[in-house]
Parts: structure tokens; sequence; C-alpha cells
């Protein structure tokens, strides 16, 4: 069992404070889904789990496991287990999607040296491990041949793009992910074989983040809890109906509860 | 004829003993040494650059390697002309320049005279021409023959202080089919002077690849020059590839003179420590619908400079050409810099394309922080985006193993994370 804690965590954008103290817990086994406003901090929330460096942190912690994250480079967060599905993916021109799987992979697998300047000692895996994987990832995820051989997101459409990120994310098998709206830009089957692919993720061992607007993918994939961030803020918690309610209500209903709550 | 009293503004010193000796000494035939000394005619004070030509403003000719401008290597060791049994059967010419002058006198007499080109070069032209020695080569393919295997030319100059000037010339008659990869390296760490000069010709419908890899080790001062010379209907391309760590100041002539000729001129630059690659082209364009397209990329690390002064010609008498000149500085240092010169010079309405675009700019954050979320560390994310960066030079290459070389000669610059030619 591991878990993912999040402390009175406060961000910063360009001097601009974004999010206004996030308490979370995600445990492993269960996924929680944050559901919000346009500008309210979900993938600020995301990006600064990360590590994106401007973000900056202002106050609070990012457990995980116990070890505060927000200590770690990009890529050791990355290692030690987490995975973003960004909502806006870079393109990486020149580099097949193939390639970036396979060196990317032999990178996590690499195990730095003890005293952390040396040589990284390489435990690549071997080819064969690694064409038999991908052939069985892309076939759970419907994913032609064609699509390995182009360069990253480069010219993608947004649900190809969406897609290589779910790949990515079963051929890393993390430990923990963030979808940051994974299903947004979707037509009806891409959701499908997404939202599909995100369940094929869930286990008692990995704990899910999923970002979405629309109660649609929480239908396929469902949250243990849904929380509502507004303004840096998650200003309710609750169930899957939660997100019902939303679809019907608009955001405007939660906006109203805490600011006449406040007043 | 030049006497030595005239060139006294000169940095090097050269005369018609010297020249006439070095001949001599080889054995060569009469004709040859009269085409080194015709050459040696154009070496004159009027012909060395005053700096302030467009191409040779950027780049300071002082500190010229005070080293023998003769040198008295005839061969290169090891160096080895390799031809499928087919080509031989052809009867296509493969050999060092000498060797071919020897056994093929007609043939490489027709092609000996000095080479023309870009005129701030004339005086480095004229140096090789009448000096050349170790590391000189002549390929000829006769009409409609196709040479299926590249020709690969390992050019490895042992340590010295000596001059490296070299002749290639690369005659590909109509129809006939031909790639030639010259790789140059040179040993020691002394100062020294760098003239590779390479014509190429490519025949009537012709299919012409050259390319030249450069690692000259961290003295050496390349000064060299290339010509390319498209007849109707044919197909040039070229690549450079900059990767020692010595200087560069390389001018590139490519004349079209011909209908429907499409030239490619390609290059890849990977350079660091306090290295200056300072490349001028000149891509003149004439003829009915011929193309003409030059791409260069770099990689500039520590404090690296990169100058490119590139200058396109659309002639008067050309009729519905396209030509395009792009150059794209990756600064993967604050202390590393790129300039990019385009000029364009369209002397007719009558054109299809002609244009430029130059950038340079360090990586992209964005680019950087998605590499790094997937596991990739700073330097493994970074040599993932310059590797991507230059395939879309090498993925211009068709030969896999020309491919693989290329790469092999960028590799201690930009690393070797991201190479999987097994894969994709
Ligand atoms: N890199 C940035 N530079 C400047 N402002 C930023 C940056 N990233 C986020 N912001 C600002 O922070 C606020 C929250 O943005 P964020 O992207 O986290 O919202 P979001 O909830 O993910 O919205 P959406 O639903 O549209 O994806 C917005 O006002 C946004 O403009
Ligand atoms: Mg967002």
């Amino acid at each position: 069992m591991s878990s993912l804690k999040i402390r009175d965590l406060v961000v910063s954008v360009e001097g601009k404070t974004i999010l206004n103290g996030i308490d979370l817990v995600i445990e492993s086994g269960s996924v929680h889904a944050i559901m919000g406003p346009n500008g309210s901090g979900k993938s600020t929330l995301s990006l600064a789990i990360m590590g994106h460096p401007k973000y900056k942190i202002v106050r609070g912690q990012v457990l995980f496991d116990g070890v505060n994250l927000l200590k770690l480079p990009v890529d050791a967060r990355a290692r030690a287990g987490i995975f973003l599905a960004f909502q806006y993916p870079s393109a990486i021109p020149g580099v097949s999607v193939a390639n970036f799987l396979r060196t990317a992979i032999n990178a996590r697998r690499a195990a730095p040296s003890a005293d952390g300047a040396g040589e990284v000692k390489k435990n690549d895996m071997p080819i064969p491990q690694f064409r038999k994987l991908l052939a069985e990832k892309m076939k759970l995820l419907g994913i032609d041949d064609s699509f390995i051989t182009r360069s990253v997101n480069d010219g993608f459409s947004g649900g190809e793009k969406k897609r290589l990120e779910i790949l990515q994310m079963h051929m890393f098998q993390p430990r923990f992910a963030i979808l940051d709206e994974t299903d947004s830009g979707l037509d009806i089957d891409a959701l499908k074989v997404v939202a599909e692919g995100i369940e094929a993720m869930r286990s008692p061992d990995v704990g899910m983040l999923l970002i979405t607007h629309y109660e649609r993918i929480l239908r396929y994939v469902h949250p243990d809890f849904v929380h509502v961030l507004v303004d840096g803020r998650i200003v309710r918690t609750g169930g899957r109906e939660l997100a019902a309610e939303l679809e019907s209500k608009g955001y405007d209903f939660v906006r109203e509860a805490l600011y006449a709550g406040r007043a | 004829m030049a006497s030595t009293a005239a060139l006294t503004q000169v940095p090097l010193l050269l005369d018609h003993r010297m020249v006439e000796q070095h001949s001599l000494r080889r054995g060569e035939p009469k004709w040859l040494r009269e085409a080194r000394l015709e050459a040696l005619d154009r070496f004159t004070p009027d012909a060395w650059p005053t700096g302030e030509e467009e191409e040779w403003r950027r780049f300071p000719l002082k500190d010229l390697p005070a080293g023998p401008i003769v040198s008295t290597l005839d061969h290169l060791p090891g160096i080895q002309f390799k031809l499928e049994p087919e080509a031989t059967a052809a009867g296509v010419i493969f050999k060092g320049l000498l060797r071919a002058s020897l056994d093929n006198p007609e043939l490489v007499r027709s092609h000996i005279a000095p080479g023309d080109g870009i005129p701030s070069h004339a005086a480095f032209r004229a140096l090789a021409d009448a000096l050349w020695s170790a590391g000189s080569s002549f390929v000829h393919v006769p009409a409609g023959v196709e040479v299926r295997q590249p020709l690969v030319l390992e050019k490895v100059w042992p340590a010295g202080d000596d001059a490296m000037l070299s002749r290639t010339i690369v005659v590909a008659e109509r129809d006939s089919s031909v790639t030639l990869v010259e790789d140059l390296t040179s040993d020691g760490e002394a100062p020294r002077l760098a003239v590779p000069h390479v014509e190429v010709h490519a025949g009537a419908g012709a299919r012409v690849t050259y390319v030249g890899i450069r690692r000259f080790a961290p003295g050496v001062l390349d000064l060299g020059f290339q010509r390319f010379r498209s007849a109707r209907d044919s197909d040039l391309r070229s690549l450079n590839v900059f990767a020692g760590e010595g200087r560069s100041k390389v001018g590139i002539e490519s004349d079209i003179e011909g209908d429907g000729a499409v030239v490619k001129l390609f290059g890849l630059v990977a350079a660091g420590d306090n290295q200056r690659i300072d490349v001028n082209s000149f891509q003149r364009v004439d003829g009915r619908s011929s193309q003409s397209d030059l791409l260069y990329l770099s990689a500039l690390y520590e404090r690296a400079k990169a100058i490119f002064y590139g200058l396109i010609r659309v002639e008067p008498t050309s009729h519905g050409t396209g030509s395009y000149q792009e150059c794209r500085n990756m600064l993967l240092s604050p202390e590393a810099g790129a300039d990019p010169i385009p000029v364009l010079e369209i002397l007719t309405n009558d054109v299809v394309r002609c244009g430029h675009g130059a950038t340079a700019g360090a990586l992209g954050d964005e680019e950087l922080f998605y590499a790094m979320s997937r596991g990739f560390d700073r330097d493994a994310a970074q040599q993932l985006l310059v590797h991507g960066f230059f395939r879309r030079v090498i993925n211009e290459l068709k030969d896999e193993h020309v491919r693989q070389r290329v790469l092999s000669a960028v590799r201690p610059r930009i690393g070797n994370i991201a190479e999987m030619g097994v894969l994709v």
C-alpha cells in the first residue's frame, strides 16, 4: 500500500497564487476525480506535483510514501512511480514513439550510482521483451502499427496525443497516475478506448487522480471520490453522485455555496 | 606567374619552385605539374581575402598555423579505395588522385584545371590545387553506370603540423549514379591548416550524393571549399557534417547549369568548446524548373559559435525555379551563439518559390519538462531532443551504413541515448 499525501499546497505562477492550500490524500487502489471550472488550477496541481519549473511551491508538501516529492528533480519523481498524462503533451520531432518509449523505459530501469555522481548502471529491457510488451499494450489500446514509427506527438491529432499518453502510462506501469483531461477532445469511440485503458490500469497497487470536465468518463471509470476545485481550493468532496450534480447544476452552485458560506 | 616578392602581404609563402619540387618529388607527369603551376598563378595577393568580403567578415584569418605548407606525405596510411566488382567491370574509377593521373591520364587531365567558385575563396582553392598531396581522390563514373554501394573513404591524417591540402574530384557522367562518403580525421594537437577542395560534377540525369564528415583535431584550421555542378535533370545531394574539434571556414557553391536539376545541400554542425564553424554558401539557380534547397542544423555547446552566410541567386536566365535556404541553430549553453545571415538575389520574375528561414534558440522548456517527466534526466532529455532535431537531416540519407557513420561522428558531441537503428 502506498499513498500520495498533499498537504496545504500553495503554488504560484509568475507571482500569482493559483493553488491556495490543497489537502488531499490518495491511497493506492483508489481513484479520485477532480472537477472544476477552467482556470481553477487543476493543471497547476498536476504540473506542480510533477515538478514543472514554472510552478513555484510557496508552501506545503507532497509526500509519496513519506518521501517529499517536491525535493526531487522531475525525472526522479517519474522514476519514483509518478506519471502525468499531460493535458497538452509536447511534440518531440525526430524521435519516434517506439524509440521514445524504449529509451524512456531503459532510463527508468537504470540505477543511479550510489554516490549520485558516477556512471548510472544500465539495465536495458531486452528488445524482444520490449517488442512484446509494446505489441500487447497497443492491442489493448487499439493503436495502429503506423503510430509507433511517427515522431512523438508531432502532427498528432488531439485524440492521438491522448492515446499516446495512455500508451505511455501502460508501458511505464507507474504507481500513481495523474490524468489531466485525458478524456477531452476524444470522439465517442476513442473515449471508450481511453476509458478502458484507464480502467485496465486500475489495481490495488495504483492510485489515480483523474482530472476531467465531464461526468461521462466517470461512467466508465468509477471514482471513489470526486473533488471540486474552485479558485485553487478543494471546495467539496463527495462520491460519484457529486459529478452528476455538477453536470446538471454547473459550478455556480458550488461557488454560491462557497462564497455564501464565507460571507 | 606569381613571384615571391609580390606575395609578401599574404601570410603564406609559396612559389614556383616549391610547387615544381613538390610535383617532381612525387614523380608526376608534366601535364599535372603544369596544372599545379596554373593553380599557383591564381594565388595572388588579390585572391587573399581582405576580411571585408561578406563571406570573411566574421572569420578573422589570423593565427594561421605556422607549419609547413608543403606536405611530404603522399599517401594516408590505411586509406582504402574499395569498389564493388560490378563497378570495376563497368569502368568506374575510384582512386587516389595521383594514381588516377598515372593510370587514367586522359580522364584526369580533362578535370584537373584549377577549380572556380566564390571569388573570396580563390586563394585557398589555389593553394589546394597547387600543393595537394595525401588524401586526394578521384571518382569517375561512366555514363549510365550505377554504383550501388556507397564509396567510402576514411581519410586519417597522422599527427604533424604540415598542411592537409587535398583535392577530391567526382565526375558522374550522364545518367550514372554514385554516393561518395569522405570521413576526414586528423591526429595530433598541433596547429595545422586543412584545405579539402571538393569538386563534384553531376552530368545530365546523374544522381550523385556527396557526404563529407569532418572530425579534425582541435588545432586544425579548416578552410575548405566545395563546388557542386549540376547538369540538366541531375539530382545532387550533399551533406557536410562538422563533428570535429577544430575551426572551420568552409565555402560551398552549387551551380545549376541546366533545366530540371535538383540540388539538396544539407549540413549538421555539432560543436563545442571555443569552436567557430563558419559556412558560407552560394546557391546559383538557373535553368527551367530547377530546384535548390539548403538545410543546415547546428547543435552548439559551451562557447561554440556557428556562422552561416548563405546567398541564393536566381539567375535572370532561369524560369520557374524553386529554392530555399534554412538554417536552424540549437543553443545548448548560454554562451553558445549562432549568426545565420540569409541573402536572396532574385533576378527574374519568373520564379515559383524562393525563400529562407533562420532561427537560433535554446531547447524548449516544455519539451525538456515533458521528456524529464518520463524519467529522462536533464542530460538524457537534452540528448533526446538534439538527436530528434538532427534526425531531419539524417533521415535524408538512404543508406543505413552512411547514416550510422554520421551518427557515430556526432555521437561524442550529442550523445547516443536516442540511437536506435534496430527499431525505427
Ligand atoms: N505557465 C503559466 N503562465 C501563466 N499563467 C498560468 C500558467 N499556468 C497556469 N496559469 C494560470 O493559472 C490559472 C490556473 O490554470 P490551470 O491551467 O491550472 O487551470 P485548469 O484548471 O487546468 O483549467 P482548464 O480547465 O482550462 O484546463 C489560470 O488563471 C492560468 O492562466
Ligand atoms: Mg487544465
